[in-house]
């Protein structure tokens, strides 16, 4: 496989979990587009995409905001917007 | 296996007043849980955590449309806080039904996942009040993934206690020999006497009095719990003990007593101390405890249980005087009743610590100690008389009666001092001292299940 890469560099690889899914991303960036698609079905514009940050609030990702991407990185998905009622309103 | 929701009165008088707004409210409620020895689960309230105003895209009487940020940020709080997630809503306006809507259900699958992913918790909650003319009305139900248990029972624990069932739930009648009661106090007081689970620790002239009680009052779960077999001294002040009793555990004829007045009551007698863990976690089940003990190792066990496990403690204790001459000059009984935001028994200098520890040891470490100046002797046998026993038992259990029915005095005083001998009566209330376990800013109220249990060292 060093062939394919000069130098005999192996690229990083990263280890990213989306939700309960581990992806492997060579990326040392990428936007929350391109989170998006990592998914199969990708995710759809339904579901809000955040970061977990240890410590931290956790942090909505826009789609065209960067993530500098690091091996153990958590991000999840939450409905974009909820609806609970009393009745049924239908509001088409 | 019943699932309760146990919620100190301020977090309930906030549920309550959401209930009656005339839009609908969200949140997330963070509780920890508590599985018990008889596979009950308890959620004990820990906050609440309201959706804030901009998060809010809709919000009318009827529904709301809420964006992830209303919500989210609950999520890892819960994760941190070792918490289960509950998702909260209203359906408010007077009468109106907590069940949940075609909506609702619609929402509680696309959240139960993620909020146990990101909150790191076995399971999913929801929640939905109402208001009922100031009482709160609820359904509720805990989703572990594979499947989805009804909240049975919220508990609101504090000066006053309430007891509410799911609406969806069915309730057990009440039987008509209550009927004197329901006149004084009204049946839906009358129901959830019969619901309660109540613990007695120490079966002696106050604990058996207190049994009888609330077995004559509705009570119709009991535990049990005292170290000791019954002596022909206890005859004279234990309630349902004979002569013939003398030799059993205290525990054993108490039990056989209550069973006799009601057959269909249940039960359980426990003959162990609650100093040992094993029987202080049989606690766990109980909604409420009385403390008739009168050892000190035993009330600092008590203590902390009301403050842990949101189990309210209705401690007491009689202190005969005399001149030496056998002749009676002092008689005090004392009522004391322990609650989340009150001092708890330490902090109000009710539990002697030297004494706690020497009844800890064995009785040749003690014995050595004593001699060595190192510990407190501890106290020989007491005076004790049934009459002055009996009357703090009734004080007691009518501290019971007043917190259910929420009548009588506002702010309700969290100690009754009796002192007979004068035939006084005086209140109190006393706050946390700083620092201490059972104050606010501790943050452990509510804690649950801890390792070392109830941080104490066993
Ligand atoms: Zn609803
Ligand atoms: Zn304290």
């Amino acid at each position: 496989m060093t062939e394919a890469h000069p130098g005999g560099k192996k690229p990083k690889e990263f280890h990213i979990k989306i939700d309960r899914v581990e992806y492997h991303v060579v990326e040392e960036e990428l936007t929350g587009a391109q989170l998006r698609q990592l998914p199969h079905p990708p995710i759809g514009p339904d579901r809000d995409l955040f970061e977990v940050i240890p410590g931290q609030a956790d942090r909505k990702i826009d789609d065209t905001y960067v993530v500098e991407i690091v091996n153990g990185k958590r991000f999840f998905t939450a409905p974009a917007h909820i609806n609970p009622g009393h009745e049924v309103a239908d509001h088409t | 296996m019943t699932t309760t929701l146990v919620v100190p009165d301020r977090l309930a008088s906030r549920l309550r007043e959401l209930s009656t707004y005339d839009v609908e409210t969200g949140g997330v409620i963070l509780a920890r849980l508590v599985r018990t020895p008889e596979d009950n689960i308890r959620l004990l309230a820990r906050e609440l955590l309201e959706v804030p105003d901009h998060a809010y895209e809709r919000r009318e009487a009827q529904q709301l449309l809420i964006s992830s940020e209303g919500y989210v940020p609950a999520l890892a709080r819960a994760e941190e806080a070792g918490c289960v997630p509950i998702w909260f809503h209203t359906h408010p306006g007077n009468d109106s039904n907590p069940a949940p809507s075609r909506h609702d259900l619609t929402v509680n699958r696309s959240l139960s996942d993620l909020f146990r992913l990101r909150a790191d918790s076995p399971f999913y909650g929801a929640l939905i009040t109402s208001s009922d003319d100031g009482t709160i009305t609820f359904t509720g139900s805990l989703d572990d993934g594979v499947s989805i248990a009804p909240i049975d029972r919220l508990w609101v624990v504090g000066p006053r206690l309430a007891l509410y069932h799911a609406c969806d739930s069915e309730h057990q009648g009440v039987l008509d020999i209550y009927d004197r009661n329901i006149r004084a106090f009204g049946g839906p007081v009358q129901r959830v006497l019969g619901d309660l689970r109540a613990g007695i620790v120490g079966c002696g002239g106050t604990g058996s009095a207190v049994a009888e009680q609330l077995v004559r009052l509705g009570v119709r779960d009991i535990q049990l719990i005292d170290p000791d077999e019954l002596s022909d001294s206890n005859v004279t002040r234990v309630y349902g003990s004979r002569l013939k009793d003398v030799g059993r555990p205290k525990v054993e004829v108490l039990a056989d007593h209550l069973a006799d007045i009601l057959p269909s009551i249940r039960v359980r007698p426990i003959q162990s101390m609650i100093t040992v863990e094993e029987t202080a976690r049989l606690l766990l089940d109980a909604d409420i405890v009385f403390g008739c003990t009168d050892d000190n190792a035993g009330r600092m066990v008590l203590s902390r249980l009301s403050t842990y496990l949101l189990v309210p403690v209705i401690d007491c204790g009689v202190l005969l005087s005399s001149d030496g001459a056998g002749r009676l000059d002092g008689i005090h009984g004392r009522v004391t009743v322990l609650h989340p935001g009150q001092a708890c028994l330490i902090c109000r200098g009710r539990v002697d610590l030297g004494r706690a520890r020497s009844e800890m040891l064995t009785p040749e470490e003690r014995n050595r100690l004593v001699d060595e100046g190192y510990a407190p002797a501890l106290p020989g046998v007491e005076p004790a008389v049934v009459a002055y026993t009996s009357a703090v038992a009734a004080a007691a259990v009518a501290e019971l009666i007043e917190r259910l029915t929420h009548h009588g005095v506002d702010p309700v005083p969290s100690e009754v001092l009796l002192r007979l001998h004068d035939r006084e009566v005086s209140t109190n209330n006393q706050e946390p001292l700083d620092r201490h376990y059972c104050h606010d800013s501790s943050g452990k109220i509510g804690l649950g299940l801890t390792a070392p249990f109830l941080d104490q060292t066993w």
